[in-house]
This record gives C-alpha cells, structure tokens and sequence, in this order.
C-alpha cells in the first residue's frame, strides 16, 4: 500500500513549549492509523497541524492522493484542507452547527459542491433545473450516510438536541459527506458507552475496508484502537516513541515504560 | 508653523490627550483581558462620570466650598465612588446573565445599556451642552523657542500627576495584591479560577468597577480641563479610547496607556498640520490600519485560536 | 461589610433586592435632583425636586420584586415562543392577503399615512438588509446606516450634478456600497466579531464626517436638496398624489424584492454557510467552507441592499442630509433586528413598523423612545438571547413519507 500523508519533521512550539518534537509518519492508504499518548502528549496539535488550523513551525506536510499529483498541506488555509485536499476532521469537544437541524449540518459538509451547483447562488436564486438535482443529490447522499449512522429519524432535529453519542455520529456523517480522502477523528470514542463504542468500531471498519476511507484517530480507549488498527503511533511529550502494528506497539518497552512506570519495563 | 516650540507645544497638548484616552483605555483592555469582550458601554460610563463631577462641583459651589483643592478632591471622590457603582449595575445587568449566550449577545446588551445611560442622562439633565468655568487658570512657561512660548497649565499637571498615579495604583493592584493574582487567573481560565475556589463572578464585577474609576479620573479631568459637557460625549471619545487600546494592544496595562498617548499625538498633530476636520477620520484610519497589519496591537501578544 | 446581618437574610432575595434597590437609589440621585443652572455664567444647583427620582427607584424596586419572586412567569414569557402555528397553505393566504392589503393601502388612505406607509416599507427593506448581516452570518455590523448614506448621496448627487436619471443611477447606488464593504471587511471579517463591529461603528463615523467636511462635493451639513424624483415610464410625473403612490408602489416593490431574496438565500448553501459560521466558524472552515468569502459576501449583499435602500429614501425625500445616517439610526436599525427575532423576516418587520410607526402615532413617546428601546434590547437579550423567533425552521426538510425534500 502506497501512503496517503507522509509527515516528515513536524514541530510546533507554542512560545517556549515545545507540544510536537521533530516527528515523522506516514499514514497508509486505506488503512486506520491510530495515535496514542497521554494528555499532552501533542496529539491534537498533530491533528491541528495537519488540518492547518495552526502553523507547525517546522516540517513538511504531503498528501498523495493517487492518481492525483500530490499536494503541500502547508501551502493550504485550513478551508482548503478541506476543499482541496479533502482532509476532513472532527473535533475533541464536539463542534456541530447546534441550532440547525442534522440534515442541514450533513449538508454544510457538501457546501461547496453546493456552492458550484447554485453558481454561487445566481442558479439558486433564479431555482434553475440544474441546482436543483444537484440538492437532490446531496440530500440523497446526506440521508445515506445519516442512515448509516442510525439518524434519519433524527434528520429534522436540531444537532444540538441529540443525545452525545449520536452527536458524535452525526459529526462524523457530516464528515462523510464531504467525499474524505483521510478522515481525521479527535478521540471518537470519548464518552460513548461500551455498546456504542462495539458500534463504532464496527462503523469505522466498515467505512475503511468497504468504503475505502483512510482513516486516522487519536484515541485512548484501547480496545477500539488494539482492535481496528493497522498502524498505530505513541505519541509522548510531544515526541514519537514507537510505531508499529498493534502488537508491536503492545510489546515496545518504551510504550509500557510511558504507559505503566519505570518500574514496569 | 514648523516651528519647534509649536510643534513642542503640540506635542505636549497632545500628551495631555492622550492621557484622557489611556485612562479610559485601561478600561476596554482590563474588561477585555478578563471577559474577552468589548465593554460597549464604556464611553458612556465616562460621560456619566463627567457629568458627575460637574454636579459634584455645582453642590460643592453651592454648599459653600471655597478652597478649590477640596472642590477638586470632593469631585474626584464623589465622581469615582458612583462611576464605580455604575460599572458594578452595568455589569450586573448586561454581562452577569449572559454568561453563557452566543457571543453576539452581551455585545446586544451592551449597546443596549448605552443607549440607555445616553438617553437616561439627556432626560434627566437636558440636552443642552454643559460648561464649566476653568477652575485652574495657572500656565507655566517650561520655555523659549524662537519666541514662542511652551506652556504647560495647571490643569495639564494635574492630569499628568492623576493619569500616573491611577496607572500605578491599577498596575500594582493587579501584580501586587492577591485581587490581581484572581483577575490574572481568571484572565488566563476563568473555568479554572472557579474550581480553585476564587468568585469569578465577583472577579469580574470588581474588573468593570476599577475601569470604571480609571474612566471617572479622566471623567473629572475632562471637566476640568475642557470644562464641555454633553450626554453624546461618551460615543465618540469612547470609540477614541478603545482605539487606543487595541492600538497599544488589547489586554495590556501599559498598552492601553503608551496608545492613549500615541493616538493623543496623532489626533492633536494632525488638528494643528492639517486642520481639524478630519482628525477623526486619522483616527478610526489608525484603527484600521492596526488591525490590518498588527491585530495584537503594539505590546499585546498574538494569541492563538482556541481550536 | 454587611457581616454583621444573619447570613440567612444576606443570601435571600429579600437582600439582594433591598441592596440593588439602594445601588440604584444612589446611583440615580445625582441625575435625577441635582440640576445645575446658569445664571450669568454663575452656576448653582436648582432646586431639588424629588417626585422622578423616587418614582424611578420605585420602578427599580418593582422591576426587582418581579425578577427575584416571579422567576418562573417571566422565564416561561422568555422561553414560551409566540411560534404561531400555521400550516404552509395559511401562510400563503396571509402573504398574499398582506400583499393585497398593501396595494389597496393607497386607495383608502391620505398624503401623510402614504408618506408613512413608504417609509416604513423601506425601513422594514432596510432591517431586512441588515438582518442578513447580523441575523444570518452574525456579524454585528454597527456602521450599516453607512452604506444606506453612500446609496442616497450617491443617486443625490448623480442626479444634481451630472443629471443621471434614477433607474441609471440605481445599479451605482448598489455596487458602491458593496464596494466599500468589500473594503472595510476584507482586512477586518479575519478577525474577531467585536472588532467588525468595532471597526464599521468607526467606518460609519469616517462616513458622517466626510459627508459634513467635504462641503464642496456634498454640500456639508447642509446636505443636498432638490433631488430629482424618479418617474416609472412617465408614471408619477403628474402631479403630488401621483407621484407618492408611485414612491409607495416602489418601495413596496422593493420591499417584496429583499424578501424573496433574503427567503431564498436562506435556503442556498450561502445562506446555510452564514448560519454555519455564526454557530461555529472553527467547525465551518474544517468542512471547507471559505469563512472570509461568506462573511465578505453577506457584508456585500447587505451594503447593496442598505445602498439601494438609501437611494429609495433620497428619492422620496427630495433631500439628504448627514443627519440622517447617526449611530442613532443604526441602533434604531438594530432595535428592529434583535426585537424582530434576528433572523425572522415577519419578526423584524413587526418591530420595524412599530418602531417607525409608533412616535408618528404618539408624539409624546418619541421623547422616550430610545430609553425604552435601550431598555427592551437588554431585557430582551436576558430573558431571550437568541431573539424573539427562537423557533428556527430549518431550511431543508427531510420528508420521510417519499423521501422527496421541500424547501
């Protein structure tokens, strides 16, 4: 399998704190790749570098979309992450668009299609033929994935009124929506109970091996991540402390040695 | 008209200016840095603090006060002590309970309370224009520069002595004393200050009353030094002030007073060069022109979204 | 301080209302008794009168009494939502009844109740514009009336000057504003809400002040006058009656113009992309929404609305001057959207008419009316932070009989 981003160097201080440490990866296409570490350890800056919400201070960012030509993270503002590379990320602390109804926030994650099909609004406003297949169509596939997630009895609520573990679906749906190339997913299973948590796991196989997403996580529930993994990242203090498959990472002194104390290794 | 003791003249008239706008600054950024929020309302809590002093000097006049220092002092006290209350019930009304409402909401109210003070103090006072009689009528001459003469007026002293001395006293009580420590918490995560046990709620409400006071200074000193009063007053000088604070860089003390200063030189440069017409147009210019090149100002730091 | 009092008393509402009572007691004495007079440069204090001030900390005292012990009245009046229930055909009829209504309103009624009629038309134009801006896309935008003067003194002077007829000069008095727009926002919409509104309250200012120094183009605070009126294909040259109704069928043209519109762009993914980043920006960019072009595009639209607005009210009046377009007008402006429901077409222009309307209707409210519109914004911000018209409707709806979307 080729990679879809290779992270070469990354770094980011924050002032005097250093949160990510010269760090290289590469996340393979199709596959899930997870990130571990404790608080701190910098694995949302990761994610936020990535996406370009903050600007590492070192580093290269490539996405190799085959068989399209490859594509500087760096050079992109985090909505062209986003439109152009079609990286597409959800956020620790759940951000959904809570007073508009789910529908309407599946449908924000199509919006620039949208934008095209209604020639930045001339062709909505005047109701033509044309915009209106192309709604059509992004509602057809809005309400697939929100059938997917087990909300399409829920399209018409606003997103803010949903239950926690639907929020979280609902936020990756949105996600869904906007076609990823790699999707980016800050800690999905935080707060979900074990039946949902079975569920996602199921979900975030079925979205990589039938669907074809690449997928990359931050998590610290290590049931989802031992299970569904193909590579998994340890991330502490900021610096890269083992890679491999799940069951190298699982035998790494260093990992049981930052996980468990000293003592333990 | 490019003569030095003009120009130093100028300068000097400016600096004074300049101070007015940084006393007032010291409120937008203290507000700011603790709340991070603009208090809308601030000019107005200036103009009701002019207009405090100004009644604070008619009822001394007509108790009978003679000696003019403690007319000065009793305009101070009077002034500082109900602007005071005024920024506390301003808090109380439009920020307390929009602790937890979208953004835009406080901003809402705010504008909301201005209006209100505004029209408040036009029906109760009337809408004519106020004027006071200089009350410090001394000039100094500092010096001679090709026959013109620099003055600095009592009134530019006392203003310069009060601006330093209320700067010092708001800077060491936020460095100094264990109230600063909670603001500077609170300013940091106010989430944080709570679980440790500090009132953030109080935190806040004595962070609106010291800007308060910062704004009754220079509510007293505009009484005196330019002795014009209206309810309309506090629109435009407030706009001036907050300028001034994201000039300096909003959140920071000594940036509210170093832009009140610079902005206070720009406008009364620009008055004597160029005529007075535009001196507001220079200013909002100003304004823009910060926040397109450096948002955080002259000594703020660039803070960084919260993602 | 208060130590000394039982901490049972201290904590009660019996307290809270007594020590606000005395803040407010202190607080309003000097406003209210203290009244300097001039005599010959000698000022003394009036004497004192006290009726107003005791019946204002009554009104404090009362107000208090009604928060602390009846919470739960006026929390359900702040949540229970006057959502009139009515069914898509219903709303159809009113419209068109209202529409109805509106052209018959010339047959039945004088000069001044048509001049009103005009003027409130374009105010509610006007509030609609704005509520794009603010109720859409969230952006506080303190200098609209800006964009409302550059549309009047635009066709004002096209027309004085140059003898540009009314429908040439229109598409200026709309790409005008949408250009200064474009250039106040772009370097400003990147940053943070309140310095936007910070920064066009100072805009409107620059403005107003250009507007009564640069006397030689505008005319100064003296304004322009003698603008010619517009005609519609000869129609409304006649005579005055003639030449109001056209005004009246203009600005009512105009008006149900800004409605489909802004009904329409509601429903696009521009409209749903404003909405999005007034939740939640952050989130918005993360889907690849291109914020900066959203914010700018809605400051644009609704400057060309305010634009082509103010040239509606340079027609009408005949005259402009700077002292229409004050921040007063714009907080005005801004009454209207909050009231209305920041984002409810029938909302805002409920409240636009009533603003308009009421001090014509009642002389003696005019003197207190911003008091109590300052008033009702802060009540209304408390008890109902997210407008009035909190029940939002979505702009799909996902219909799962057919499967078949309407908007």
């Amino acid at each position: 399998m080729s990679n879809l981003l290779t992270v070469t160097d990354l770094s980011m201080a924050f002032g005097g704190l250093v949160a990510v440490d010269h760090i290289s990866f590469a996340v393979k296409l199709g596959s899930i790749t997870a990130m571990i570490g404790p608080n701190g350890a910098g694995k949302t800056t990761v994610f936020n570098c990535v996406t370009r919400f903050y600007t590492p201070t070192s580093g290269q960012m490539v996405l190799t979309p085959e068989p399209e030509s490859a594509l500087d993270l760096h050079t992109l503002s985090p909505y062209k992450v986003a439109k152009k590379a079609r990286v597409l990320r959800t956020f620790q602390n759940i951000r959904l668009f809570g007073q508009m109804s789910v529908l309407e926030n599946v449908l924000i994650g199509q919006h620039n299609l949208l934008m095209r099909a209604s020639s930045c609004s001339v062709a909505g406003l005047l109701n033509l033929k044309r915009y209106r297949t192309a709604e059509k169509d992004a509602m057809d596939l809005a309400m697939g994935w929100l059938e997917i997630m087990g909300l399409t009895e829920d399209a018409n609520r606003p997103a803010a009124s949903l239950p926690y573990g639907a929020q979280r679906r609902l936020e990756i749906a949105r996600c869904l929506a906007g076609r990823p190339r790699l999707l980016c997913l800050d800690e999905p299973a935080a707060g979900l109970n074990p039946k949902e948590s079975l569920d996602l796991k199921n979900l975030l196989k079925t979205l990589c091996y039938q669907h074809g997403i690449t997928i990359f996580l931050i998590e610290h529930d290590m049931s989802v991540v031992m299970e569904i993994s193909d590579h998994i990242l340890v991330l502490d203090y900021g610096r890269l402390l083992a890679q491999g498959t799940p069951e190298a990472v699982r035998t790494h002194p260093d990992v049981i040695r930052a996980y468990l104390g000293e003592d333990a290794a | 008209m490019l003569e030095l003791g003009y120009f130093l003249q100028q300068c000097l008239n400016g600096l004074s200016l300049g101070m007015l706008y940084g006393l007032i600054a010291l409120g937008y950024t203290m507000v700011y840095g603790i709340v991070g929020m603009i208090n809308f309302a601030h000019g107005e809590v200036f103009m009701l603090s002019a207009f405090l002093a100004f009644l604070a000097f008619v009822g001394l006049q007509d108790a009978g006060v003679m000696s003019l220092a403690v007319c000065i002092v009793g305009m101070f006290l009077f002034s500082m002590a109900i602007t005071a209350l005024y920024g506390y019930a301003l808090e109380a009304v439009a920020y307390k309970p929009l602790r937890s409402a979208p953004r835009l909401a406080p901003l809402i109210t705010a504008i909301g309370m201005s209006i209100l003070f505004q029209n408040f103090v036009q029906l109760t006072q009337g809408a004519q224009v106020k004027a006071l009689p200089p009350l410090l009528t001394g000039t100094n001459i500092l010096g001679m520069f090709d026959h013109f003469a620099v003055t600095v007026s009592d009134t530019q002293i006392v203003l310069f002595i009060s601006t330093l001395v209320t700067a010092v006293v708001l800077y060491a009580v936020i460095h100094k004393t264990p109230l600063g420590r909670a603001q500077r918490a609170c300013a940091q995560d106010a989430k944080m200050a709570s679980l440790l046990g500090i009132s953030v709620n109080r935190v806040i409400a004595i962070t609106f009353m010291m800007g308060a006071v910062g704004a009754a200074v220079a509510g007293v000193m505009v009484t005196l030094y330019y002795g014009v009063l209206d309810f309309y007053m506090g629109f435009l000088v407030g706009m001036k002030a907050f300028t001034a604070a994201v000039l300096g860089g909003i959140g920071s003390l000594e940036g509210a007073l170093l832009g009140g200063v610079l902005l206070g030189l720009i406008e009364t440069l620009w008055s004597a060069y160029f005529g007075a017409d535009y001196k507001n147009v220079a200013a909002f210019g100003v304004l823009i022109f910060v926040l397109m090149v450096r948002p955080s100002g002259l000594l703020g730091r660039p803070t960084l979204e919260k993602v | 301080m208060l130590s000394f009092l039982p901490p049972r008393f201290l904590a009660s509402s019996y307290a809270k209302i007594a020590g606000w009572t005395l803040v407010a007691a202190v607080i309003l004495f000097p406003f209210f008794v203290l009244q300097a007079v001039d005599h010959n440069g000698q000022l003394s204090l009036a004497p004192m009168t006290y009726r107003p001030y005791v019946l204002a900390v009554l009104g404090v005292f009362l107000g208090l009494c009604a928060v602390f012990f009846l919470p739960a009245p006026l929390r359900a009046l702040g949540q229970s939502c006057p959502d009139f229930a009515v069914s898509d055909v219903q709303k159809k009829g009113l419209q068109v009844l209202l529409v109805v209504g509106l052209l018959l309103l010339p047959l039945v009624s004088n000069r001044a109740e048509l001049d009103l009629a005009t003027v409130v038309l374009l105010s509610v134009a006007l509030a609609w514009g704005m509520t794009i801006v603010v109720g859409y896309a969230g952006l506080l935008d303190l200098g609209y009336i800006a964009f409302y003067a550059v549309g009047a003194y635009t066709y004002a002077l096209l027309s004085t000057d140059y003898g540009v007829s009314f429908w040439v000069a229109l598409p200026l008095c709309a790409l005008l504003p949408a250009a200064l727009a474009f250039c106040v926002g772009f370097p400003i919409l990147r940053l943070r809400g309140d310095y936007f509104a910070i920064v066009t309250l100072g805009f409107a200012e620059i403005v107003r002040t250009l507007l009564i120094n640069a006397q030689s183009i505008t005319g100064g605070p003296n304004g322009v006058a003698e603008i010619p009126r517009p005609t519609l294909l000869g129609w409304g040259a006649a005579d005055l009656d003639e030449r109001m109704m056209m005004l009246y069928v203009l600005a009512l043209a105009w008006a149900v113009v800004v409605y489909f519109v802004m009904r329409r762009l509601r429903v696009l993914p521009l409209g749903r992309a404003w909405e999005a980043l007034r939740e939640d920006d952050i989130a918005a960019r993360s889907l690849g929404v291109n914020v900066h072009r959203m914010k700018l595009s809605a400051h644009m639209i609704g400057a060309m609305i305010a634009g082509i607005c103010g040239a509606f009210f340079a027609a009408k009046q005949g005259f402009v001057s700077p002292e229409s377009f004050t921040f007063l007008d714009t907080a005005f402006l801004l009454a209207m959207v909050v009231l209305g429901g920041m984002g409810s077409p029938w909302g805002v222009a409920l409240a636009a008419t009533l603003i308009v309307a009421l001090p014509e209707v009642s002389r003696s409210f005019a003197d207190y009316r911003m008091l109590f519109f300052g008033m009702v914004m802060v009540l209304v911000m408390i008890f109902r932070p997210r407008g009035f018209a909190t029940a939002r409707r979505p702009s799909v709806v996902y219909k799962p009989a057919s499967g078949e979307k309407t908007s």
